[in-house]
This record gives C-alpha cells, structure tokens and sequence, in this order.
C-alpha cells in the first residue's frame, strides 16, 4: 500500500488508528503487528507476507538462540548462528533481488539463453532485512537484549510507518519504546504536522518534478538547457519523494509513540560530498557504517585499508539501490570522490568560498541522479553528452515554457531544499510564545495543505477515456 | 491547545472522507471522465487471495472518493493560479481554448509514415476496381496546429507542415489539403473544450471537398442544438472558469429518411441521436459514436462509398451522403474482419479516408485492416 493514496488514508488509518488507541497498552504491539503484517503489506500481493513471517520467525529464533549460547558461554556456536542467519537473510535478499541480473549478465558474457527467473521483488525487502539484522548482529555484539516477546518483535519489523521506505531502523532505536512509550496529545499532533509535511513534499512538489523529468526523459535529444532542467527536475523529485516518506513515516511512528531517527538533513545545502552523505539517506549510512565499514576496520587499519574499505561500503551501498550496475556505478562514483575528499579535497574545499564548494557539491550530485537514473548506460552517456552539446542546440521555446508553466514548483522545489523554511519556522514558533493566538496560523495552513495534497492526489487517478465507451 | 485542535483537524478530515465515501452511495459512471467508475467489489476468497479484490478496492476509494471532482477542479483552479498552462495533457490556452498537448516526437513521426504508405498501398492495391480519382485521402488539421498563435508562450506542436506536404506527394489516390480551408475562419472551425472540429469547420472541410472534386455543393441549414456543450479537453482539466461550446448540425430534407445500421443492430435515431445532447459527451449526437462497422442507407444518391476513419468523421459525413445510395463507414479501433472482403462483396463504388491528423500520428490500427 502506498502512503499518498485514498485506500491508505481512508481506509488503512481510519481503521488501524483508532483501533490502537482502543486497544489497552498491552496489546497495541500486537495490533500493529497484524494489522502491518495483514491489512498493509500483505494487501498488494498476499504472498509477500509470507516471505516476511518467515523472516521474523527466523531471525526471532536466531536471536533467542544467540542469546542462549552466550548465556552458556558458547561464543562460538553464537557465532555460528550470527554467520547461518546472516547468509540467510542476505542470501533471500540476493535472490530476490539480484538472480535475473545475474543470470542475464551470464547470458550476455557466454551467450546462453538461461530464461530469466518468473519472480518480482517483494516489497521492502532491502528495508526490513536490514532491520532484521540490525537486530540479530546487536544481540551478538550484546549491544541490546533478546526480544523474547514474537510479537513486539514482529512489531518492531513489519510496524507499517517505516516497513515499505524506510527510514532504516535499527532495533536499538526502538527497544525502549517497544515496551514502554507513552502516547500523548503533544506527539499525535507533532506526527500530524510531521505527516501532512511529508504528504505535501510528495504529493505537490515530487509528483510534479517526477511528471517533469518523466516528460524531459522521453525526449530523444532535448537541447542543453532543457536536459539540464531534466537532471534538476529528477533531482528534486528523488529528494521529495524520499524525504516525503521518511517524513510521513517519522510523522505517522510518533503519533504511536515512537522517536524514529531522521532520515534526511537539508542535504542539498552541503558544501562537500562527505557533508552530503552525513545528510542524505542516513539511517542507510548509519548502517553502513556500524555493519559494514567500522567491522572492516574502518579507518583503524591504515590508508591503504581505508581506501578499500570505502570502496566495498560505497559499492554495496550504491548496489542496494538496485539491481542493475549503473546503482553500483553511482555508489563507486561517491566513493571515489569521498576518497579523494578524505585526501585532500576537502581541506581544499574549506579554504575556497562557500558559495564555490556549494556549486561543487551540487553539480556532482546532479551528475550522479543522471546516472542513478538512467539504467541503460547508451542512455546515460547520450543524456550526459546532451548537458555539454545536443544536436538540439542549446535551447528552445519549450524550455522557456517548461520553466515558466512550472514555475511555482520549481519555487517550492528550490526553497524547501533550503534551511529558509526551517528557520522561518524557528522564529514563528519564537512569535507563538508570545501571541499565543498565532497557534491559529498553523492550524489553518496545516489544514489547507492536507486538503490541497488531498485534491493532488485524487487527482492522479482522474483519467478521462476519450473515446467512445464499451 | 493547538495540538489538540490540529489533531482535531486530522481525524475530522480522515473521518469525512472515509466514513463520506464509504456511506454516499457508489456512482457507476463518470460524465466528466467517459468511464465507468469502479463500484464496491464483491468480498470472495479467491479474489482475495489473487490479490484482485484488494487491487479493486483501491481503484474503488480514488473513484469514489467524496467531493473528487470538486476537488480536482480545486486542483486545477490552484495549477492555474501559479501560471500553469499545461493541465492533463492540455493546453489552456487564450480566448478561452482547451487544446490538446501532443509534442513532437520520432514515434509520431513514423507513426505517420506507416500509415500513409498502409494508405498509399491500400489505394494503389484497388486501383484495378476503382479510379484513382474515386480514392480519397482527407486528413484534418488539428487546431493546435492552425490556432498556433492562441498556444501559450513556448508551446511546442508535432510537425504538421512536413506531414502535410508529405501527404501531399500521395503516390496513389487523391489527397484533399484543408489547411488553408481550416485558416479561414479558424476560431469558429474548432470547438473551444473539444478536441474535435466543430459542423462549421466540417461544413468549409465539405465546402473545399466540394472544389477540390468539382462537385456541386448540397443544401443545408445550420440549426443550433446546444449552447452547454462541455467537450473532452474539458474534461481532462476541469478548469471552473471553462465558458461552454455551441453544438450545431447543417439539416437537410433527407435526414429523417436514412438508416444507421451499427454494428449488425439497426439504431432508432437514423443518424443524429438527440438524446446525447442531455448528455455531457454532446459530439456524441454525431451518429451516436463510433462503431466498428456501420452502413448509411436511403442516402438518396449513387453509389456505394466506403469510408475508413476516426470520430472527426461523424460531422462531416452528413454534407456527403446525399451523393450516395450507400454508405459503409468503418472504424480500424473496433472493426473485426477485412476490409478486402468488404470492398468485393459489397459494391463499394469510391472510398474515402478521413481522419483527425494528430490521430493519424498515433494510431496503428490503421496498417492491419488495409492489408
């Protein structure tokens, strides 16, 4: 189930959320747990819902299991569990995600017709298997405790404001709060603010940037400035989108009493990629780091190791994206430039004036979505020469007519990326200590956003058939 | 205090919505969006469990949602307030035009030439029964192109001009060139909220028909049926503001007299339905729709002429049918069956292509039935 869609808003919440506040404290676990487990993952394709018990259960045993054995001082068999889970976990991961690229990458390079297996990626996956070994790999490091209760660890795993797109969290966020959290009026109405916030970016600023990117994409040789538009428009799209969930799901955790972490951090003000990366998508560079890199040695075993280890973590990382090598192409790409950032880039950058690196940051960074975006690599490289030089020429009446009939968009698009809004914010909620009758105001505009984002998104699913009706 | 009231707010939106769609009853057909809108599912195990039912309740909460036309028309109403001039695939355009979006693109471009050359063959291939001069290619501009000046700054269209001369070249057959008929005049040949001509731009289509055949024009009086007609590119944008179409049909004696035979069932209406004209689909009163296979009969004339075409047709088609005694009109969307065969069993004298250029950039139907 989608977030911004009727059926969830009207249908999911209007029912699972008064039924949680009905339900008495000690079962509200439970009901998050069946109601995201059967009423919102299972609801698309039923099946896919299996594949995830069957990891909960799995991963519940290895943790109780693992548990165990350190209780009985048997480190190695604990061990041993940790490495059989994980091979488990990651190998479902893999073959759900990863086979049919690698057996037609086989085809290509020895020219067999291996047909490609008939299998769909369920959803959430590469969310939920991270959490789960968030979970099994902190009990081994003994950085939480065994979850013995079935339920409030499934609850933890399938809870539906975080399952489909994340933020990543890691079972150590949300132990306490699996036990004891107290719902209140204070965070139902800040989730309320939080989810309409998150609504909006989605629905009124992604959605749009998305129809602009999708209209500029299809375009066999847009001129230089209309492709530039393109890559800006799928910049802007990817971020809203995103941070619209994460928002959304951060909004809807704390209206049940849950503090997830953030997700995104105004990324497109950074002045370095290695800024970047600390605002963009962290709950995936958190995992990253403490699961992958700091095992490997991190920094702690030399330059030479260093480097290595960067390599490793930015390639997985830009694989986990997708199943295709332009994801894993994207995460090198980073890593490569962090790299050098780390040698000596970044004291470079410090020295030069801000507005400098700012533009450094961001024409990477739109170089880099080229490339997450284009699958096809004939069609990255055309669309990348169409920034320097298109048969198109430089510009025409429809690029004029793209930004201009965008116009407002491409304004929210460009303000909200900024720290304008939030420190507007700031100030307003100085003036509300004061007049306290200001409190009105945003009422009224978190009304009208809601009600706006709703209109949107009705929107898209108005589909009028021109011709004669069967 | 302002928590409260915000979270007030939240549950008394989600509960209107949910508990107002759930209890309004469910509507069957969307006027605005020529559809039939998706109604509550029946709850079976096996749809369940396939998936289906749930896929359909999801179709059923967008189309049922409470107050969503109000709301896209709000929609719309906000787009337009931030300068936006591209709504739905829709141009909003000045003087108050609704004019379909189409850009340019190499698919259109070979599109169009596919069915051209389908055409060219398909004329060439019956050269042997009929004259070339019997075998008529007639393609409509579309308004975007011939109200060009009316599009919104940067506005781009697909390339009419080279489509044109390039069926001007028609290595078979005979090709009729209404551009400069269609400039004349221009706003008053195109509806303001369709995406069709309207009988008045039909009537100079017939009237440079008529020259380009050396044939004697027919008698008509243009008598006025609707001033409330709210057309397909209305539709797609919902814009309040929208001020509505005239829908007008050129009478003749003969009208009442001929006989519409759609689709293997004879009609009661001959070839104008009035009861379309309560309805919102008003071009609709045109024969009715279209079909895939339909026969005109007690024209009055001579003749057996065949016509393949799309929905610009309909309007057009009642200038001409006093020339003939028969008239088979066929649709390549909905027609199953050939053509060919048509054309040998039943006396088909001259045949006429007709159709909207921005469909003929589109359709590939065309190809398979001329073959």
């Amino acid at each position: 189930m989608v977030f911004s869609s009727e059926v969830f808003l009207f249908g999911f919440l209007a029912v699972v959320l008064p039924l949680y506040f009905l339900c008495p404290k000690k079962l509200r676990n439970l009901w998050l747990f069946i109601s995201s487990l059967v009423l919102f993952y299972a609801w698309d394709v039923p099946s896919y819902a299996l594949i995830m018990l069957f990891t909960i259960t799995f991963d519940y045993f290895a943790g109780r299991l693992i548990g165990h054995f350190h209780a009985i001082d048997k480190g190695a068999f604990a061990r041993l569990t940790l490495i059989v889970t994980a091979i488990v976990n990651i190998g479902m991961l893999a073959f759900f995600k990863y086979t049919n690229l690698f057996i037609s990458n086989i085809n290509n390079l020895a020219d067999t017709g291996i047909p490609l297996l008939d299998i769909t990626l369920p959803i959430g996956i590469s969310f939920y298997t991270f959490q789960t070994m968030s979970y099994v790999i902190d009990v081994y490091w003994k950085r939480c405790a065994v979850q013995r209760n079935f339920f409030d660890f499934g609850a933890y795993v399938t809870m539906f404001p975080q399952l489909i797109a994340g933020p990543i969290v890691r079972y150590v966020d949300v132990e306490k709060e699996l036990s004891d959290r107290r719902e209140n009026f204070h965070d139902f109405g800040s989730g309320v603010k939080r989810f309409t916030y998150g609504l909006a970016k989605k629905i009124l600023i992604a959605n749009a940037m998305g129809e602009i990117w999708k209209e500029i994409s299809s375009m066999a040789n847009p001129p230089v400035l209309t492709a530039w538009l393109g890559a800006l428009a799928f910049t802007f799209h990817i971020f809203f989108d995103f941070a619209g969930y994460s928002d959304m799901a951060i909004g809807m955790g704390k209206m049940m009493g849950f503090r997830f972490p953030e997700n995104f951090d105004l990324p497109y003000i950074s002045r370095s990629i290695t800024e970047f990366w600390r605002r963009w998508h962290m709950t995936l560079g958190t995992w990253f780091r403490e699961y992958v890199y700091i095992p490997l040695g991190g920094n702690r075993k030399g330059t030479k190791r260093q480097i290595l280890n960067l390599l490793i973590v930015w390639g997985l990382t830009g694989f986990w994206h997708g199943a295709s090598w332009n994801f894993a192409l994207w995460g090198l790409y980073f890593g490569i430039i962090l790299i050098l950032e780390k040698l000596f880039l970044l004291k470079l950058l410090e020295r030069l004036p801000r507005i400098i690196s700012h533009i450094y940051t961001m024409l990477l960074v739109v170089l880099g979505w080229v490339i997450f975006a284009n699958e096809n690599f004939v069609e990255m490289a055309d669309y990348l020469r169409n920034l320097l030089t298109s048969p198109a020429g430089l510009y025409d009446g429809y690029t004029a007519f793209l930004l201009l009939s965008n116009l407002a968009v491409w304004l929210l698009a460009v303000v909200f990326s900024t720290s304008l809004p939030r420190n507007l914010g700031e100030k307003f909620s100085q003036w509300q200590e004061k007049h306290k009758f200001l409190g009105i105001l945003e009422v009224v505009s978190v009304t009208a956003l809601l009600l706006i984002s709703i209109a949107f998104m009705v929107d898209g699913s108005y589909n009028p058939f021109l011709y004669f009706r069967f | 205090m302002k928590k409260i009231a915000l979270i007030l707010v939240f549950c008394l939106i989600i509960g209107v919505f949910s508990v107002g769609s759930i209890i309004s009853p469910d509507r069957e057909f969307s006027e605005n969006e020529n559809r039939n809108l998706t109604v509550f599912p029946s709850f079976t195990a096996k749809s369940v469990s396939s998936g289906n039912w749930q896929s359909k309740i999801n179709s059923w909460y967008s189309d049922q949602l409470i107050g969503r036309d109000t709301l896209i028309s709000l929609k719309t109403g906000l787009q337009k307030l931030c300068g936006k001039r591209d709504i739905g695939g829709v141009y909003l355009c000045d003087d108050g035009f609704y004019i379909e979006k189409k850009l340019p693109s190499q698919e259109s471009h070979d599109i169009f030439g596919s069915n051209l050359t389908a055409v060219e063959q398909f004329f060439e291939n019956n050269s042997s029964r009929l004259d070339k001069a019997k075998m008529t290619l007639m393609l409509v501009p579309s308004a975007a192109g011939i109200l060009e000046d009316k599009l919104p700054l940067g506005a781009v269209t697909p390339d009419y001009e080279t489509a044109f001369s390039t069926a001007k070249n028609l290595g078979s057959g005979e090709f009729i060139d209404l551009t400069s008929a269609m400039t004349e005049n221009a706003e008053g040949n195109y509806y303001k909220t369709d995406h069709h001509w309207t009988t008045d731009g039909a009537y100079t289509a017939y009237k440079a028909y008529c020259k380009a055949k050396n044939l004697e024009e027919n008698q008509f009086f243009p008598t006025v049926l609707s001033a409330d007609f709210f057309g397909t590119t209305h539709s797609k944008v919902l814009d309040s503001s929208a001020t509505p179409d005239r829908v007008v049909y050129y009478k003749n004696d003969r009208d009442s007299l001929y006989t519409l035979t759609a689709d293997g069932k004879e009609t009661d209406f001959g070839i104008y339905d009035f009861s379309r004209l309560e309805e919102k689909d008003k071009y609709a009163f045109f024969m009715g729709g279209n079909y895939g296979k339909a026969t005109i009969k007690n024209c009055g004339g001579e003749g057996h002429l065949l016509v393949i075409k799309d929905s610009f047709a309909n309007c057009f088609l009642p200038f001409i049918l006093p020339d003939y005694e028969t008239v088979t009109i066929i649709d390549p969307r909905y027609f199953v069956g050939s053509v060919d065969e048509t054309i040998k069993t039943e006396g088909i004298t001259e045949i006429l292509v007709l159709y909207g250029i921005d469909s003929f950039m589109e359709e590939k139907t065309i190809p398979a039935i001329l073959y």
